[in-house]
This record gives structure tokens, C-alpha cells and sequence, in this order.
């Protein structure tokens, strides 16, 4: 359904990170956050009206 | 340059702007028709399911959902290559003969009729539904609300819900008759063919025996000369629900007949920048504008279409009024708009005979009325008569049926350039130098397109005091000099 | 009592809305004794010019029916919320954007490059397109502009009341006529319905456990005649949509599509029979899980087919 959406598969990431894995949150994060922002802003529009 | 601006046109189905242009004299230098909206069905039908079409379709219209939905079930059928079972087909058409007998006498009695029954110059006050009650008695009027309620209990009992049916699907339909309704299916088919009947009469007795009315009707300001396009069965009888289309020349030759199938091959739409909606035409004949004539490649469709198209009609009744109506216009084909009126009359005939003969098939009630698609979908095209035109619907899908691409060419369309023609003719004819603009010949450019578009289907009434358009007529230095208000 | 002043319009719609208005029957009647109709252009000759002069709030009440597709809808809608005391959206497409909603899976390029140079029928090689305005020999035409974006009626002006369907269903309608026409009006911003739960509640079909390990095409079954059609694999939206409908679509043997709109207390209908379709799924592996849910092929039309406007994301992003 993202997809109909247009939005990008990279934006979205499920993992399991215990509370006592502090090393593998810190590195899903980062992973994700480059990854977001390599894509940038979100808009829906083409930044067109709309967003 | 004067302009005279119609704002909405009322009493029509959707929305529609009418801008006439006069010349220095007071005559009429050019008029536009534009329909001022779009919703893109074409294009968001894109990522469907195929099977959901028939009930994403049909919310182009809601006064002809059943139109559509029927149109769209063909095109599943032959998309996933499956023929649905005898008694499936005839369920489907009977549901679409019941729709027409609705839709038709709506038109007629309520949109139609209060020009006619009324007279075009009767005060505006008078000229809708409520006069036309009173002027017909509340006898007639109550069997025109009794018809139209019955037919739509029949649209409820197959199709599952009184707008907007559900029971369409590649191969079939969802829901069946029991031997119960049956009964009372033919019961309202018996009662709808005695009102049909009667509803001719009125006609007869209403406008056929008043003079200036049949001098309406044939006058040159209502006519236009153009080929005519209908579906028509194996014996080239008018049929709403399958068959062939046929092309008819404006001198009544048959100018082409061809599976929906190859319709690609036959029609093309135009564009114009002034409006949103398209103009089709004869593809071997091209697109001239906005002109009738053996040269020119606009057609007409709907009821005074379909009967010229064709070669009779399929039931007695109905057939012994289409022959009356040819010798009284003095043969085919007939050419004038307004007898549009008068061939709905004989389609609603048809149409409720139809409905009896159904009703009264032997496998009107079977169960058998599925067949489930193998094939894998790719491409189909689904061609039904609405009551307001042909309908094509057509669809290109995914292995999955899933729907790639998507083509409409909806019913009143094929009508657009012949309804910009019929409104600039009779404003043309009517409107010159001179003569007052009063509100009588403000309806009667109204009344040169009622004809083509039945508006929606429904009892209604239109409230005295008002003109049926806003009309403002200025001077070259802008200044309002008449305003019907 | 002096009559009410009612008007009635339709924006981005079918009529459809129009005719269940008048699926009343015999209770217009009813209506014509209390109310006076002061505008409803497709069947009153009534235009926008005399509804301009009406001044403020003289309108008692306005039936708004179909989406914002266009400026002109738009322009209207902010009209007759100047002029009317209480505005009602009425049918899905006010309500939550309709049918024509899905049209914000594109926008207007793709739209009408697909309607005006691509449909194998159209022969328009000069490229051309509608303008909102056009010099013609004549003078000026003008036509209004189509947004990118369908807007739901709430989206566009303040509305007081919901009466859902697509179109409603005769009981919806008189429903709230019959509140207006006493005065008995429920809180501001209800959705008017005879129900608040879910169309499963007035389905005679019965239910048991669901547990689904395939998902059907319509087309693909003939379903059981008593029997849930969620239970045997078709997609029915009966549980993420309001009831007041009667349950028409199953006893036509035909899945629920969601028309009357989300239950009470959801803002985002699709997004709930997502998840309803979710926790149905009977399997505890991903990969059979996904194989599962690749049958759904059309997630956003299955999902949000009356509600897309309205719903959290609005529209799809466009490259």
C-alpha cells in the first residue's frame, strides 16, 4: 500500500531491538536516519500545491 | 462585443455554461456550450481491480449507474474471456429494462414534459412538475410515481441496493430471482407496459394534436442533418442491452455496423480548449467543427438516434409506434431534435415489453447464473445502450486484472457537438435584431438541448417565480440593459 | 412556523446523491410542508447570482453533496457556508471525498494528459488542453481551474453534520430531514446514522472465528449464502464501516465496500481495515503471510475506496 502511495520502501523499517541491546539501536538508527535523509523531505505533491 | 451568459444551465445532468455572443446588429455571432468539470475516471480507474470497475464506474453517474454497471460487467466478461450463463444475460438485461422504463419516464414526464405539457411560454411559475400535475390530474400523476417506484423496487431485488448496484461480475451476476419475485416482476412489467402506453397517448393528445407544437418540432431552428448511431440486434431491431453498432448516414444509408470491439476503428474524440469535455466523431469522415451534413463526421445517439439507426423495434407495441411516428414525420430519417421526446416514448414502450417477456422466460429464475473466469485477463471492451446514448467501456489489465489503462466513451459524449450545434442553431434562429428577449424564447434555446440529456432521474419539482436561466443582457458600454432574473 | 429555507447542491458527484434524496418517497411530501427549496441548480432555476444576494444565513439549511474537485466547487462551498445556518455534508464524497477521491492517486498532469492526449480515442496531435481561460474571436471563456487534490467538504469550510452513504440509504436521510424539520438536531459534527458500530452488526450472515488463510477475488468464489463473507476470504469492509445501511451489499452476496464511512471514533477508515484485514490472517510465518497478502493487489482501492481524501496521508506522492 506504501507503494500506491509513493512512498519510498527505504522510509519504512521494522526491527527488533531489545532494551538491552544498546549497540544495535544506535546502529539501526543511524542507519535509518542517513537513509532518510539521503531521500529528503517527504512531499507528496512533487512540492507542488498540496505539499 | 454583447454577450449573453447562462450560468449554470439547470435542469441537466452535471454542470454546463452557456455564453452567446451578439454583433453590433443584436444577432448572434457565435455561441459556446462548455462544461466546466472533470473527475479523471480515465485515469484513477489505473491500479484497479478489474472486478471493482462495475462499482467504481458506475459513480460517473448516479441517475444511470445501472448503465454503466452493465457496460462494465460486459467488458469483464470479455476481458477474462468468459460467457456467463444464459439466465445470468438475461437478468442483466432485464434489470436494464426496468432502468429504462425508470430513467425514460422520469425524462419525460419531469424534465421533457413541462416544456410540452406546459408550452415553452407558459410563466416559469407553471412550467415544471407541479403545473404539469395539475394540468394532467393527479390520476396520471400518481401512475408516473407508482411506475417509477415499482421498476426501481425491480433495480433493488437483483442489483442489492436502489442507487448504485453490486451484482455484476466477470461471468455472471451475484444474486438470482426467486419464483416470488418473478411474479411480481411480471406483474410491474404488465402495469408498465399500460402506463407506456398511456404516456404515448398523452404525447398524442398534448402535443401531436396542437399545431404549433408539431410546427416546433419540424421547424429548422430544431434541426440538424447528422449520421445517427445505435445498437441494434441480428435483425437490426433496436436493442439496449447487446448486439452490433450501427451508423446510419444523414440521408438514412447504412454507413457502417461493427462489433464493439472494433468501435477504435469508428469513433475519435476532439478537443477543444474552452471546455472540458470531448467531442467524438466519425473517425472515416473526420472532424469538420461544429457542422452537420454527409461531410462531416458528427453523429448523434440516443433515442431519435437509435431509431433512425435501426430498422424497427423488436416488440409490436413498440413497433406500431415507431411506424406511426416515421409516417407522421414524414419518413426516415427524422432529423429533428426535438421528436427525441416522442422516440423516448416509443423506447419506453420497448422497453416495458421487453420487461414482460423477461419476466416471463422459463430460466429467468435460475440459480445458474455464475461462471467462474479460467483465463488469464488482458484486454476488454463491454458496449451497452444507455438510455442517454452508447456506452463503451474498456479495459486493459495485468495477468492479475489488475487495470493498466482504461478508455470511457460515455453516453451523453457522443452527443457534445451535436448539443453545442442544436444551442447555437436555435439561438441563431431565434435571437435577432430586434426581437425582445423575452423569457419564452429564453426557454426555447433551453429546449434545443433538453432533448439529448435526461438530467437525473427522480420525481422532483421546480419552484415558481424563477427564469429557468439567469439571463443578462448588456450594451457595449457594459451596462446592464435587461435582466431576467 | 415559518417554513425552513433548504438548499442543495452538488459539487464533484454523480447525482447519485440527488436521487437518494428523493428516495424518500412519499415523506417529501412531509418535507414540502415544512421547507421551502430556495436553490438546487440541476433541478431549480435558481442561480448563483440570486444565491450571491441572499444575505447572510437567511439559508436554514444546505445539503452539500459531492467532493472539491475544482475551483468553482470551492467557490460555491464557501458561498453557501456564508449563506446558510447549518451546512451538511452529505454522501461520501462531502464526507470523506468519494469515489472521485481516488483521482489523488494522480493529479491534474497525469489526469489530463491521460484524458486529453493518451486514450486511444482522443485525436488531439495539436496537444491541446482545456485553459481556465481562452480567447476565442468572440471575447474571453473561461472555465474553472481543476486542483490537483479532491478536498472533502470539512477540509474546505466548517460543516455542522454528516449524513454518510454513497449514496445514503433512504432511512439515513429521513434520519436527519426528520431531526431538521423538529428541530431535534443531535451534537454539532455528528455523523448521522442509526448506527454507530459497524455494518456486521445488522448483517444477517452469520459469524464464527475468523481465521483467513487465502483472500478472494469476487469473481474467483461463489460464496455461501449464510456464512461471513470476511470468514471465507473475500474482503468485506462491514467491519471498519459504519452501520445504517441495512446491510444491503452481503445479502446481494457482495461484499461490503465501505461506503457509510469509518466507525465511530476512527479517523482513518482505511487504515483500520488494514489492520482488521491484519489480525484475521491465520499464520504465524512471514513468508506465508506475505504470499497472503500479495492476493490484495489493490490495497489503496480495497482500503480507502470512498475515504482516501480524508484519510491521514490525503493523496499519493508523484514523482
Amino acid at each position: 500500500m506504501l507503494a500506491q502511495f509513493g512512498i519510498e520502501d527505504e522510509r519504512v523499517r521494522l526491527d527488533w531491538v531489545s532494551a538491552s541491546e544498546g549497540d544495535h539501536f544506535a546502529q539501526v538508527v543511524s542507519e535509518m536516519t542517513e537513509q532518510v535523509r539521503k531521500l529528503g523531505p517527504f512531499s507528496r505533491n512533487g512540492g507542488g500545491k498540496d505539499g | 462585443m454583447k454577450r449573453i451568459t447562462i450560468d449554470p444551465v439547470t435542469r441537466l445532468e452535471g454542470h454546463g455554461k452557456i455564453e452567446i455572443f451578439l454583433d453590433d446588429a443584436g444577432g448572434v455571432k457565435n455561441t459556446y456550450f462548455q462544461i466546466p468539470e472533470l473527475r479523471g475516471f480515465e485515469k484513477f480507474a489505473e491500479g484497479r481491480l478489474a472486478e471493482d470497475m462495475p462499482q467504481i464506474t458506475q459513480r460517473i453517474c448516479g441517475v444511470c449507474p445501472e448503465a454503466h454497471h452493465l457496460a462494465s460487467s460486459k467488458a469483464l466478461d470479455d476481458l477474462f474471456h468468459v460467457d456467463p450463463p444464459g439466465p445470468a444475460k438475461k437478468l442483466r438485461e432485464l434489470f436494464n429494462s426496468a432502468f429504462y422504463v425508470t430513467d425514460h419516464t422520469t425524462h419525460f414526464y419531469i424534465l421533457g414534459g413541462p416544456d410540452f405539457v406546459m408550452g415553452p411560454d407558459a410563466p416559469v411559475a407553471e412550467r415544471n412538475i407541479v403545473g404539469v400535475i395539475g394540468k394532467v390530474g393527479l390520476e396520471l400523476a400518481g401512475a408516473v410515481i407508482k411506475t417509477r417506484m415499482q421498476n426501481h423496487h425491480i433495480l433493488q431485488m437483483i442489483g442489492g441496493r436502489p442507487v448504485h448496484p453490486v451484482f455484476g461480475l466477470p461471468g455472471g451476476v451475484s444474486k438470482g430471482l426467486t419464483e416470488e419475485q418473478r411474479k411480481e416482476v411480471e406483474q410491474i412489467a404488465r402495469d408498465s407496459v399500460e402506463f407506456a402506453k398511456l404516456s404515448l397517448k398523452v404525447f398524442d393528445d398534448i402535443v401531436l394534436k396542437n399545431k404549433a407544437y408539431v410546427d416546433m418540432i419540424t421547424s429548422e431552428a430544431f434541426t440538424h442533418r447528422t449520421y445517427y448511431m445505435g445498437m441494434v440486434d441480428a435483425q437490426n431491431k433496436v436493442n439496449f442491452y447487446d448486439g452490433k453498432l450501427r451508423v446510419v448516414d444523414p440521408a438514412g444509408k447504412e454507413f457502417a455496423k461493427f462489433a464493439p470491439r472494433e468501435y477504435l476503428n469508428h469513433v475519435a474524440e476532439h478537443v477543444e480548449p474552452w471546455t472540458y469535455i470531448k467531442f467524438p466523431f466519425l473517425k472515416k469522415i473526420g472532424w469538420r467543427g461544429f457542422t452537420d451534413g454527409q461531410d462531416s463526421g458528427v453523429f448523434r445517439v440516443a433515442p431519435l438516434a437509435r431509431l433512425n439507426a435501426a430498422d424497427g423495434m423488436a416488440t409490436p407495441l413498440a413497433q406500431e409506434a415507431y411506424e406511426k411516428m416515421y409516417s407522421t414525420l414524414g419518413g426516415k430519417p427524422a432529423h429533428f431534435t426535438l421528436a427525441t421526446h416522442w422516440a423516448r416514448l416509443v423506447e419506453l414502450v420497448y422497453a416495458a415489453e421487453r420487461l414482460l417477456e423477461l419476466s416471463r422466460d422459463p430460466e429467468i429464475t435460475s440459480p445458474n447464473i455464475r461462471t467462474i473466469p479460467t483465463a488469464t485477463p488482458d484486454e476488454g471492451i463491454g458496449v451497452v445502450e444507455a438510455p442517454r446514448g452508447t456506452l463503451i467501456h474498456h479495459y486493459a489489465t495485468d495477468e492479475k486484472g489488475v487495470i493498466r489503462k482504461a478508455n470511457l466513451i460515455v453516453a451523453t459524449v457522443n452527443n457534445a457537438a451535436a448539443l453545442n450545434m442544436s444551442v447555437g442553431k436555435a439561438a441563431l434562429a431565434l435571437i435577432k435584431p430586434g426581437v425582445e428577449i423575452t423569457e419564452g424564447l429564453l426557454n426555447r434555446i433551453e429546449m434545443a438541448w433538453r432533448p439529448y440529456d435526461p438530467c437525473f432521474g427522480c420525481a422532483t419539482h421546480a419552484l415558481p417565480g424563477h427564469p429557468a436561466v439567469p439571463i443578462f443582457v448588456y450594451n457595449d458600454r457594459g451596462q446592464l440593459v435587461k435582466n431576467f432574473e | 412556523m415559518a417554513k425552513l429555507k433548504v438548499a442543495l447542491y452538488w459539487a464533484a458527484s454523480c447525482g447519485g446523491c440527488e436521487i437518494a434524496q428523493l428516495q424518500i418517497g412519499d415523506k417529501l411530501l412531509k418535507l414540502v410542508e415544512a421547507a421551502d427549496i430556495v436553490f438546487w441548480p440541476v433541478a431549480i432555476d435558481v442561480k448563483y447570482k440570486d444565491v450571491e444576494a441572499m444575505p447572510a444565513k437567511s439559508i436554514d439549511v444546505c445539503l452539500f453533496n459531492g467532493a472539491i474537485r475544482n475551483s468553482e466547487q470551492e467557490h460555491i462551498a464557501k458561498m453557501l457556508r456564508e449563506k446558510s445556518k447549518v451546512v451538511i455534508a452529505y454522501g461520501a464524497c462531502a464526507y470523506e471525498g468519494g469515489i472521485p477521491g481516488l483521482g489523488n492517486l494522480f493529479n491534474r498532469k497525469t489526469i489530463f494528459d491521460r484524458v486529453y492526449t493518451e486514450t486511444p480515442s482522443t485525436d488531439n496531435s495539436g496537444q491541446i488542453f482545456p485553459q481556465t481561460a481562452y480567447q476565442v474571436p468572440e471575447g474571453e471563456l473561461t472555465l474553472p481551474e481543476f486542483y490537483d487534490t479532491v478536498k472533502t467538504l470539512r477540509q474546505t469550510v466548517d460543516v455542522d453534520y454528516i449524513i454518510p452513504g454513497c449514496p445514503p440509504e433512504e432511512k439515513t436521510t429521513w434520519l436527519a430531514l426528520e431531526a431538521l424539520i423538529t428541530g431535534k438536531l443531535p451534537p454539532r459534527g455528528t455523523v448521522i446514522s442509526h448506527s454507530i458500530k459497524g455494518v456486521c452488526d445488522e448483517c444477517p450472515r452469520k459469524r464464527d472465528v475468523k481465521k483467513v488463510k487465502k483472500f478472494y477475488r469476487t469473481f474467483e468464489i461463489i460464496p455461501e449464502a449464510e456464512t461471513c463473507l470476511l470468514e471465507q476470504g473475500l474482503l468485506c469492509a462491514g467491519l471498519s464501516t459504519r452501520g445504517g445501511c441495512g446491510a444491503l451489499c452481503p445479502q446481494a452476496n457482495m461484499p461490503c465496500t465501505g461506503c457509510y464511512g469509518p466507525v465511530e471514533g476512527v479517523i482513518d477508515q482505511g487504515a483500520h481495515f488494514l489492520s482488521a484485514v491484519a489480525s484475521v490472517i491465520d499464520s504465524n510465518s512471514p513468508e506465508e503471510v506475505q504470499k497472503i497478502i500479495e492476493d490484495i493487489r489493490d490495497p489503496v482501492g480495497t482500503f480507502y475506496r470512498y475515504s482516501l481524501p480524508d484519510s491521514l496521508l490525503r493523496r499519493a506522492k508523484i514523482k
